[in-house]
C-alpha cells in the first residue's frame, strides 16, 4: 500500500507521496488516489517534492485522476517537481493537462 | 603292542589246555592199554600165569599207573585177562572171565608175528584193549596176553598225567611272555623310538640324544626295523640340513628386504620432499599480500591438504584500478595438478590485465591452458572484478561452486551461474559474464569444495546447509572476521578427522565510498571506453527495477551524468522491462531473458537493451492494455512515446531472436531546459 500523507489545507486535500512511482507500485497508487477521489475529494493537490522517480505507470495514474476531478468540478494539481521529472511531464505533454506549480503556496492559491 | 600279544597268548593257552582236556580221554585209554598189556606181558616171561594172583595184577597196574588209591579200594577186580600160547590158543583167564571170542584171539596171532607191536583197540562204552607179546630175553615169542577194562577202572590219562599237562601249560605261558618281551624290546621299542624322533624333526629339533643312541642301535640290526630306523635317521638328518639351509636363505632374504626397505624409504623421502616442495611452490604461489584499497576489503585463507592439491586464489587491483580476484580448484592431486595451479594463475592474472572484460579474459586464459595441458587437468574457476567506482561486480563462473552474495542485513543468496564449464577442457569457448550492482557493505563469500566435503570422525559433511547458516549468522562482520568464524567452526566441525583436500575460501566485500565525491570521476575512462558495462536482469520487476536504477546511478555517478541524465536512462529501461515483462512474458516472466548494457562513446551514452521476448518494434508500437476507458485511450504508447522523445536516436533490431534497442544521447547537446 502507498502512503500518500494526507492533509487538508483548508478545502484541498494535500497528498505527500515519497520515492519513485513505477510499474511495480503504480497500481497501488492508482487504487489510494482514486480512491480519496471516489470519498469525495475533487481539489487535490500533489505535492512532489519527495518523488524522485515516475514512469508512464505512474503518468497514467496522474492522468486518470485529473480527469476524474474535472468531471466533478474539482482539479488536479502538482507543485515543488523535480526538474528531471518535470522534463517528462513536457516531453509527454502532461504539462499542458495538468497544471504544475513552483512551490506549495503558489498552488493553493489556484485552488 | 605288548599288551595284545600277551592276551593273544593267554588265548593260545587256554586253547592248548582245553584241547588236550578234550582229546585226553581217548588218549588215556588207548596208552593206558598198551602199558598195561606190555607191563603183563613182561611179568609173565618170568613168572607163570598161575602164579599172577589178583593183588599181583593190582600192583603191577598201580606200577604202571599213577591211580589213586581211592578208587582201586572200592574196586579191586580189575578189567579182563587172557593169556595165549603160541599156537594162539588160550592157555589162562583171570579170575571170572567170559569166555574168549574168535575175533579177540586175531590180535594175538598178529603181536606174535617178528617185530610186531602191541595192538590197541578201542571197543564200545569207554572199553579199551590192549594185546602184547611175550618175549624172553632173546626176543623168541613166549606166547601173548590179552587185557581189557574200562577208563573208569583206572582213571583217565589226564588224571593220570596231569602234572605234566601243568608244566606244559606254564612252559607255553613262559614262552609266551617272552615272546611278547622279545615283540616289545625288538619291534615296538624302535617304532615308539622312531615315533618321538619324527616328533622332534616335525618340531623342528634334533631329536634327543637318548632317542638318538637308541635309533642308531636299532638301525644296527639287520631286520626291516634297522633298515627303517637306518632310512629314518638319513631322512631326519635330510630334513635337519633343509631346515639349515631354509633358515640361512630366510635370513638372507630378510637382509635383502631390510635394504630394499632402506632403498624404498630412501625413495619415499625423496617423494615426500618432492610433494613438500611442490607444497611450498602452492602455498608461494598464493599472493602473499591482498590488494589494499579503502573501497575493499579481502581476506582469503588456505590449507593444502597432505598430498599436494591444486587449489588456489588471487587477488588483485587490475592496471586499470580494478579489484579482481578468483578462486579455482584444479582437478586432481599431485605435482602435476600443483603446477597446473601455479601456470592457471600466472595466465589468469596476465589476462585480467589484458582484457577489460572478465569473460574475455577467461576465455583468453582457457585457450591459453587448453594448450598447456598435457595431462588433460582441468580448472574450475570462479573470477570477478569488482567496479570500485560504479560498486558493480561483474563475474564469470566456469564451473566452479557458486559463491554467495550477502546483502547488508540479508540473508546469504548464491550468485547465479553464468554457465560456463571448466578451463582446459575445450578451446575458443565463449563465456557469458555477469554484472550485478553491489551496494556498499555487501560482501562475497568464494571457497571451494574442500569446505563444504571437509568430514567429521563419523564421516559427515560440513554442507552448504552448515555453510549457508553460518554467513547468515555473521553478516554484518568484515571479511576477515566472516572467514575466521567460519573456519573455526569448520574445524570444530571436523576435530581431528583427517582432511583429504585442500581448504581455500575468501571473502570480498565493497565498502564503497563514504560519499559519491569520493570516487574520482573519470578514472574509470579507460576500462569504459574499452567496453561494455553489461548487467543481467532478474526478471521481476519489484526487484529488476531498484538494481537496475543503482547500476546505472553508479555508472552514472562515476561519468558525472546529471540527475536528468541519469532519470532518462532510468526511464527509458523502465518503460522498456515493464514492457517487457508485462507483454512479452504475461504471468511467465522467469522465462524472460534480459539484459542491459551501458557504454561511454566519446561523449555520447549508449544503452542497449535486450529481451528474448516475440518480435516487438517498440517505435512501430501502440498501447495494448484494454482495461482503459476510451476516452484514456489517447495515453496510449505513452512510455515508449517518452523514450522517444528523451533521446537523440532510439533504434530497434531482431537479432538472434532478441528484440534489441539502442538508445543514444549526446552528453554535448544539452537538451532544453523545460520551461
Amino acid at each position: 500500500m502507498v502512503d500518500l500523507y494526507p492533509e487538508y489545507d483548508d478545502s484541498v486535500l494535500v497528498l505527500n507521496p515519497l520515492g519513485r512511482i513505477d510499474g511495480t507500485n503504480a497500481k497501488a497508487f492508482e487504487e489510494a488516489l482514486l480512491g480519496r477521489i471516489d470519498a469525495g475529494d475533487t481539489q487535490i493537490l500533489m505535492n512532489f517534492e519527495g518523488i524522485n522517480y515516475i514512469s508512464s505507470a505512474g503518468l497514467r495514474v496522474l492522468l486518470m485522476a485529473a480527469k476524474r476531478t474535472s468531471q466533478s468540478a474539482g482539479q488536479l494539481a502538482l507543485c515543488a517537481v523535480q526538474d528531471h521529472i518535470q522534463e517528462v511531464f513536457k516531453f509527454s505533454g502532461f504539462a499542458e493537462i495538468i497544471p504544475i506549480h513552483d512551490d506549495r503556496p503558489a498552488a493553493l492559491n489556484t485552488f | 603292542m605288548i599288551s595284545v600279544l600277551t592276551i593273544v597268548g593267554v588265548i593260545a593257552a587256554a586253547a592248548v589246555l582245553l584241547m588236550l582236556a578234550l582229546d585226553s580221554e581217548e588218549d588215556s585209554g588207548r596208552h593206558s592199554a598198551k602199558v598195561l598189556a606190555e607191563a603183563v606181558a613182561g611179568w609173565l616171561e618170568a613168572n607163570q600165569l598161575e602164579d599172577l594172583t589178583d593183588e599181583q595184577l593190582e600192583a603191577l597196574i598201580r606200577a604202571n599207573t599213577p591211580i589213586d588209591d581211592a578208587s582201586g579200594d572200592e574196586e579191586s577186580q580189575f578189567g579182563d585177562l587172557w593169556v595165549f600160547n603160541t599156537q594162539a590158543r588160550l592157555s589162562a583167564s583171570s579170575e571170572g572171565t567170559r569166555p574168549i571170542t574168535r575175533d579177540e584171539i586175531l590180535p594175538a596171532r598178529q603181536v606174535m608175528e617178528p617185530d610186531a607191536e602191541t595192538v590197541i583197540e578201542s571197543l564200545t562204552a569207554g572199553r579199551y584193549a590192549g594185546t602184547a607179546a611175550i618175549r624172553d630175553v632173546d626176543g623168541t615169542v613166549l606166547g601173548a596176553v590179552r587185557i581189557e577194562f574200562t577208563t573208569s577202572e583206572i582213571g583217565t590219562h589226564f588224571e593220570l598225567y596231569r602234572t605234566e599237562y601243568l608244566i606244559g601249560v606254564v612252559v607255553i605261558l613262559v614262552a609266551l611272555v617272552l615272546g611278547s618281551w622279545f615283540l616289545a624290546t625288538r619291534l615296538a621299542r624302535p617304532i615308539g623310538t622312531m615315533v618321538r624322533a619324527a616328533r622332534a624333526v616335525e618340531a623342528g629339533r634334533q631329536p634327543e640324544p637318548g632317542v638318538a643312541a637308541s635309533l642308531r642301535n636299532t638301525s644296527l640290526t639287520r631286520d626291516e626295523y634297522g633298515e627303517l630306523a637306518g632310512v629314518f635317521l638319513d631322512m631326519a638328518r635330510e630334513v635337519g640340513a633343509r631346515e639349515i639351509q631354509l633358515n640361512a636363505l630366510v635370513e638372507e632374504r630378510t637382509v635383502e628386504l631390510s635394504q630394499k626397505n632402506l632403498a624404498l624409504e630412501d625413495a619415499q623421502r625423496e617423494i615426500r620432499n618432492d610433494l613438500e616442495m611442490a607444497h611450498s611452490v602452492q602455498a608461494a604461489l598464493v599472493p602473499a599480500d591482498l590488494p589494499e584499497d579503502p573501497r575493499a576489503g579481502v581476506a582469503a585463507f588456505m590449507t593444502p591438504a597432505l598430498d599436494v592439491g591444486g587449489d588456489f586464489y588471487d587477488a588483485f587491483l587490475t592496471d586499470d584500478g580494478r579489484l579482481a580476484f578468483a578462486i579455482a580448484d584444479v582437478s586432481g592431486k599431485g605435482v602435476a595438478s600443483a603446477l597446473m595451479m601455479a601456470v592457471g594463475r600466472a595466465v589468469l592474472r596476465s589476462a585480467a590485465n589484458q582484457h577489460a572484460d572478465p569473460s574475455d579474459a577467461i576465455a583468453s586464459t582457457n585457450d591459453q591452458l587448453c594448450g598447456m595441458n598435457p595431462k588433460e587437468l582441468f580448472i574450475t574457476a570462479f573470477f570477478g572484478v569488482i567496479d570500485l567506482e560504479l560498486g558493480t561486480l561483474t563475474y564469470v563462473n566456469a564451473g566452479h561452486d557458486p559463491p554467495y552474495l550477502i546483502r547488508p542485513n540479508e540473508g546469504p543468496e548464491m550468485i547465479p551461474h553464468t554457465g560456463g564449464i571448466a578451463l582446459g577442457v575445450l578451446p575458443e569457448l565463449s563465456y557469458a559474464e555477469t554484472t550485478i550492482p553491489l551496494d556498499p557493505g555487501t560482501a562475497l563469500y568464494l571457497y571451494t569444495d574442500g569446505i563444504t566435503e571437509a568430514e567429521n570422525a563419523s564421516g559427515q559433511q560440513f554442507g552448504r546447509e552448515r555453510l549457508e547458516q553460518k554467513l547468515a549468522e555473521m553478516n554484518g562482520a568484515g571479511p576477515q572476521g566472516l572467514m575466521d568464524d567460519i573456519l573455526f567452526d569448520l574445524r570444530e566441525f571436523t576435530g581431528d578427522a583427517k582432511q583429504f583436500d585442500d581448504i581455500t575460501c575468501m571473502a570480498v566485500q565493497f565498502v564503497g565510498g563514504a560519499s559519491p565525491e569520493q570516487y574520482i570521476p573519470g578514472r574509470g575512462d579507460a576500462h569504459l571506453a574499452s567496453g561494455w558495462r553489461r548487467m543481467v536482469v532478474q526478471p521481476t520487476l519489484e526487484t529488476s527495477l531498484p538494481r537496475v536504477a543503482a547500476f546505472v546511478e553508479r555508472f552514472a555517478e562515476s561519468q558525472g551524468f546529471s540527475a536528468m541524465e541519469v532519470y532518462r536512462i532510468n526511464l527509458a529501461l523502465d518503460e522498456l522491462l515493464t514492457n517487457t515483462v508485462e507483454h512479452g512474458f504475461p504471468g511467465r516472466e522467469q522465462e524472460a531473458d534480459i539484459s542491459v548494457a551501458i557504454r561511454s562513446e566519446g561523449d555520447s551514452v549508449i544503452v542497449r537493451y535486450e529481451d528474448n521476448g516475440p518480435e516487438f518494434n517498440p517505435l512501430e508500437a501502440t498501447e495494448q492494455d484494454t482495461e482503459l476507458e476510451l476516452e484514456e485511450r489517447p495515453i496510449g504508447g505513452l512510455g515508449l512515446q517518452l523514450i522517444a522523445s528523451t533521446f537523440d536516436d532510439v533504434s530497434y533490431e531482431r537479432a538472434n531472436e532478441r528484440n534489441v534497442t539502442t538508445l543514444r544521447q549526446s552528453r554535448k547537446t544539452p537538451t532544453e531546459e523545460p520551461d
